[in-house]
């Protein structure tokens, strides 16, 4: 074997494992960079980009090794020089993109320890309004029940208020709560037996003064039995419902009913579904994949105080944890009736 | 000797504390106070009330902790007082298996509760 086809060996030997490196190096990446962005206008510009690249290198090295092949001498000396600098270009992005690595790895540490101390930073403050606004909310219930004060439907009236805002408050931070540990996966499920028809007895006793201000009724349609008991998180089951009956008293029409059902459900028999109906705007298409997201403009419409766009972004997280399902449909005649279907 | 009529509150914030006194006095109960952890464990076992409501972030000594003792340490009385616990701190498993060993009578979320709810939930104690 002579100098030549000894230096074209090295060539092929060396240039089809690097380019087949270069290749699969160039598809990892351009396939990270995609998910990174694939909700912006560049998204669709990355596989393009990228096949491109991958032919023409492909292409590249068949074009030179069919001429080195067919024209040893010519062949090899016009295709060394592009070899070397495939060569040399590979290394150095090799090298570079390993120590972008390293700082992306640093930067990546650096962001997830800013994010734990915004998630701890929330949390303690969360934790230590609660207790002041437990305090305004049990004072302002002793001065209810003060006579003189009953008496006085003026001073009831402003007191109800105080009473009314410190609740919406105190549930919007147990909901950043939650939010926190749904993101820090910290949510902790601890089933538990227990009467659903008494917890949603108790969530429409409590949801009542608030539909009362839109004239709107509450209604328990008990399809079973007096008492049924069920095993689950009975704390995450009562703030989907809760969230859920939330949003449809945001949403109803005033003067209306909203029904809260329980029952079988109709696809599997033996679980149990709670179905909870109000009477209003019809929801469309477009709303309903949007309203279980996170601060949902569509959700957080006619309803900002009460939830904050976030009550029906946890009763969906909440129905995942638990293996629940909901499911929404609107339409004129029956108005709009979120499923709950617990599994 | 458990006192049928008395409940202790142990909770260290002064305006919780008074609105929880008011509501128990109004309702014909006769309540003590205690401002920290060890306080409230020395009182409870001077005075034996028949329920105890427990706040768990105390000075001194922990809800959880004073939980523990009074069930393990205080013989009879211990093993069957009411213990409802009033807290601001949502359960983890820490708290959980606690709950599961000692058991309260109550869990209860000082956020979400009302102060008739837990006159409702005391009487029912009293049962």
């Amino acid at each position: 074997m002579d100098n030549l086809e000894l230096l074209r060996a090295v060539i092929l030997l060396v240039g089809w494992p690097l380019l087949i490196v270069g290749a699969l190096y160039i598809f990892y990446n351009a396939y990270n960079f995609y998910k990174a962005v694939n909700s912006t206008p560049i998204a669709k510009l990355v596989p393009i980009f990228a096949i491109t690249t991958i032919i023409t290198m492909i292409s590249l090295g068949l074009v030179s090794t069919y001429y080195m092949m067919s024209d040893l001498e010519d062949g090899v000396r016009h295709v060394l020089p592009i070899f070397i600098i495939w060569f040399v270009l590979m290394m150095l992005i090799l090298i570079y993109s390993h120590r972008m690595d390293k700082k992306a790895l640093r930067y990546n540490d650096l962001l997830i320890a800013l994010d734990r101390s915004k998630s701890d930073f929330i949390t303690i403050s969360s934790h230590q309004l609660r207790t002041p606004l437990s305090g305004i909310k049990w004072i302002t219930e002793l001065l209810l029940a003060n006579k003189i004060i009953i008496e006085t439907s003026e001073i009831k009236e402003k007191i109800n208020n105080i009473h009314h805002s410190t609740d919406k408050m105190l549930a919007l931070i147990s909901n950043l709560l939650y939010i926190v540990k749904l993101d820090t996966g910290k949510m902790v499920i601890h089933k538990t037996e227990f009467d659903i028809v008494h917890t949603l007895t108790s969530i429409i006793n409590q949801l009542t003064p608030n539909s009362e201000k839109n004239n709107q009724t509450i209604k328990l349609i008990n399809n079973i039995s007096q008492e049924v008991l069920i095993k689950s998180d009975k704390t995450l089951i009562e703030e989907i419902i809760k969230n859920i009956t939330s949003n449809a008293i945001n949403h109803g029409s005033k003067n209306s009913e909203i029904k809260v059902t329980l029952g079988m459900d109709e696809g599997k028999k033996n679980h149990l579904e709670i179905s909870i109906n109000n009477q209003g705007e019809v929801i469309d298409k477009h709303r309903m994949t949007n309203m279980f997201e996170r601060y949902s403009r569509e959700e957080a419409t006619g309803s900002i105080g009460e939830v904050g766009g976030l009550g029906l972004y946890i009763a969906r997280s909440f129905a995942r944890l638990i293996n629940a399902r909901i499911e929404v449909c609107s339409d004129n005649i029956s108005g709009t009736t979120f499923k709950i279907k617990l599994h | 000797m458990q006192n049928k009529n008395k409940i202790l509150i142990i909770e260290d914030d002064e305006v919780l504390q008074s609105s929880l006194y008011e509501i128990i006095s109004m309702s014909g109960y006769e309540a003590i106070i205690a401002k920290d952890g060890t306080g409230g464990y020395n009182l409870a076992i001077r005075e034996q009330p028949f329920l105890i409501l427990l706040d768990l972030n105390l000075p001194h000594m922990y809800g959880l902790t004073i939980l523990e003792k009074i069930r393990t340490e205080c013989g009879t009385w211990g093993r069957d007082v009411a213990i409802i616990i009033i807290t601001n701190q949502d359960p983890d498993n820490k708290i959980l298996d606690s709950l599961e060993k000692y058991k309260p009578s109550y869990y209860l979320l000082k956020s979400n509760l009302n102060l008739a709810d837990l006159m409702s939930n005391i009487k029912l104690c009293e049962k």
